[in-house]
């Protein structure tokens, strides 16, 4: 009865992987009929580039505060959403809606929005006296990235905590009311142990998403401005697609997964932690 | 019973979906196969395709899709020999190095149908010239199809109130009337500098027309290093930080926000693609429309020692496969598609860029394009990107220190002595 799982399983998810992990041994270009066996060359080489480095830094940052943020709001909104108030069930539709956009359409939006000459943004900025920013420039372009990618994804965050609120033992939450708990005390105490199974598989799952972003870069700055926002998506596209450089693309997407796989393992060990307390 | 039916299910589709040329003809006539990309000049190839198909009876699969996807599926067809594509897509010298081993050398063929080859614009044809650097033999690979190249389109209007009788022809000029045209919320010139490869686009025909270029002559070593190189790049990098002749919000533009910029009124020159003139005179779409126009030469720096600019061409050729089961028909194509009648076609009627030099002198395209005769003066002049197979990479590597000189990160010198360190690595690593 297992057999044709595995078989599925074998095919679909083993084998790319261990053939992009063969890739990532050899000098592997799409220009090349031959390729030639480097062994760990090509993770010596990449690991020791700045230009490498300065991704992984770029994609940790990105990551770090998109996460952060979306945790934040998100249990904020879903909290917001978890509390007895009339309409909220509309609320909750119009909280959802940028989730449903496709990535590259939302980016595209809001590259209009963000148009230094000629976006939205700016133009209200006019309206309220103040001066025009380059959202997309130096200073502000790794923040406004975080921001789209926030607006995104923070729905989804949105739906599991509010899951998880929902799913919550009444009785335990009355009790602690009863007993003259404000709401930060529940919170702190009841509400936060008890939501943080839910909490810690929304976090594997957005810092999954979150470390290959790709679309929301590609469209709104390509990188730039002078690779301030090159992450390793970015640079493991351009290197595969426009570089037709297989092995170093494939070094750069396993380096992407086992950085993935650590921060995962970090995750579970602490969401065991917490099953076992 | 059941595993010979699955055999023979098997080797029918096989044989179906076989080799263009092969099983797959239709009356005796190939199907040829193609891929090529879509967007505007996806649109007006396939109307020559069509025209292709109704003259010969030959039946073209056409199959558009993404730029990089071209590229992609091109590679993995062509090196894998299977003779599945018989026409295939060259972007000039970016692809050349990469795809000249899996194509016919056209000459035997030109000669063969005494092809007049002097009727195509002699830079564009060049485009599709390619000297194996192992063997260094040259030949011509490709026909030029589409072939469009930087101009500088201006606003006659804005020139005209600030006194200017005719457009820049040298870098000084070009700095000078765009500090007088810019005033009041206008800036002289619109350029894309957000870091995509569109920001070197524009830089190169700017560096050569200082007289330097991006590798030397033996393809081997970097060349915009170079007191010219240096003065190019701060020339253009002045433009922005130094004299603020372009909006600040440059820094984020692409292609389509410099048309934008044109359109509103915000910038009065550019040098950009020649086909955009079209769209920045469109009424639907502009508010200064008839109003932009083409100057017939680009600027270029005194110190060069050129007696005009250097403007960059670049655009799409077809050329035969050497896998191709079907190289006659697939030559037939090719010929047609650089042919007066369908280069007439695609030009006039879906706004292609056309190669034929009689085209560009007939009197319905002149009437679509009114700027046919200066834009044909200024491709004449023309170069284009160096046929290496690290080109894209050396590209990137140009973008990211055009952009970090830009926004400040390095000066000029730093960061071309970096990009110099980086592409002298690329070049060697490759020998």
């Amino acid at each position: 009865m297992l057999a044709p799982a595995v078989v599925v399983l074998v095919v679909v998810l083993l084998v790319p992987l261990l053939f992009s992990l063969r890739m990532s041994l050899f000098d592997w270009s799409m220009l090349s009929p031959t390729h030639r066996w480097v062994g760990l060359g090509n993770y010596r080489r990449l690991l020791a580039d700045p230009g490498t480095l300065a991704s992984l830094g770029i994609t940790t940052t990105f990551t770090a505060v998109s996460i952060a943020a979306e945790t934040v709001l998100g249990m904020a909104l879903a909290l917001l959403l978890n509390a007895p108030l009339r309409g909220l069930r509309a609320v909750r539709t119009f909280v959802l809606l940028p989730m449903m956009v496709a990535p590259v359409v939302a980016a595209l939006s809001w590259r209009l929005l963000l148009d230094s000459d000629f976006g939205v943004l700016n133009y209200l900025l006019a309206q309220v006296g103040l001066p025009p920013q380059l959202w997309l420039g130096r200073g502000l372009a790794l923040a406004s990235l975080i921001a789209v990618e926030v607006w995104e994804n923070t729905p989804f965050v949105v739906l599991m905590l509010l899951a998880g609120l929902q799913a919550l033992p009444q009785a335990l939450l009355e009790a602690a009311r009863v007993d003259g708990a404000g709401f930060w005390q529940q919170f702190r105490s009841i509400t936060l142990p008890l939501l943080s199974p839910v909490l810690l598989v929304t976090l594997v799952f957005r810092t999954m998403f979150t470390i290959r972003v790709f679309d929301v870069v590609w469209v709104l700055t390509g990188g730039g401005p002078a690779d301030r926002t090159l992450t390793l998506s970015v640079d493991i596209y351009r290197t595969a697609f426009r570089y037709a450089d297989l092995g170093s693309a494939s070094t750069l997407s396993w380096l992407l997964l086992l950085v993935t796989v650590a921060i995962t393992a970090v995750y579970l060990r602490v969401l065991q932690r917490e099953a076992l307390a | 019973m059941r595993v010979r039916t699955v055999v023979v299910v098997f080797v029918a589709l096989l044989l179906a979906a076989g080799s263009p040329g092969g099983p797959g003809l239709a009356q005796g006539k190939p199907t040829l196969r193609m891929l090529a990309s879509a967007g505007g000049s996806g649109a007006s190839f396939a109307a020559g395709v069509s025209e292709f198909e109704r003259d010969t009876g030959i039946k073209v699969d056409f199959i558009q899709a993404p730029y990089a996807e071209v590229r992609e599926k091109q590679l993995l067809e062509l090196t894998s020999g299977s003779g599945t594509l018989d026409i295939v897509s060259v972007d000039d010298q970016v692809w050349l190095p990469e795809l000249f081993h899996y194509l016919e050398p056209l000459e035997p063929y030109v000669r063969r149908d005494s092809l007049d080859l002097n009727a195509y614009v002699p830079a564009m044809l060049n485009l599709y010239r390619y000297t194996d650097p192992v063997r260094n033999q040259s030949a011509l690979y490709a026909l030029p199809i589409r072939v469009g190249g930087f101009v500088l389109i201006y606003r006659k209007d804005l020139l005209q109130q600030a006194g200017i009788a005719q457009p820049p022809r040298t870098m000084d000029e070009f700095l000078a009337d765009a500090r007088a045209l810019t005033h009041g919320g206008q800036y002289g010139i619109a350029f894309a500098l957000k870091q995509t490869n569109y920001l070197t686009s524009q830089f190169f025909p700017i560096l050569r027309s200082f007289g330097a270029d991006v590798l030397d002559h033996t393809r081997a070593h970097p060349a915009f290093n170079t007191p010219l190189g240096r003065e190019a790049t701060q020339f253009f990098v002045d433009l922005y930080r130094k004299y603020k002749v372009i909006p600040q919000g440059a820094i984020t533009y692409e292609q389509d926000s410099v048309i934008a910029a044109m359109q509103q009124g915000l910038t009065a020159m550019t040098i950009t693609y020649s086909p955009y003139v079209v769209v920045m005179n469109n009424p639907k779409a502009s508010k200064f429309a008839g109003q932009f126009t083409v100057a017939s030469q680009l600027p270029y720096s005194r110190d060069s020692g050129l007696k005009t600019g250097v403007t960059m061409i670049n655009g799409w050729g077809f050329g035969v496969s050497r896998d191709s089961r079907s190289k006659d028909a697939a030559w037939q194509f090719v010929k047609y598609m650089a042919s007066p009648k369908a280069q007439d076609l695609m030009a006039i009627k879906y706004a292609n860029s056309p190669t034929l030099k009689e085209v560009y002198q007939n009197r319905e395209f002149q009437a679509v394009f009114p700027e046919a005769l200066p834009v044909l003066s200024v491709l004449d002049h023309a170069s284009s990107r160096t046929g290496v197979v690290q080109w894209t990479r050396i590209e990137d590597i140009m973008s990211a220190t055009l952009s970090a000189a830009l926004v400040g990160d390095k000066s000029v010198p730093d960061a071309l002595a970096d990009a110099e360190r980086q592409v002298t690595q690329i070049l060697r690593s490759a020998r």
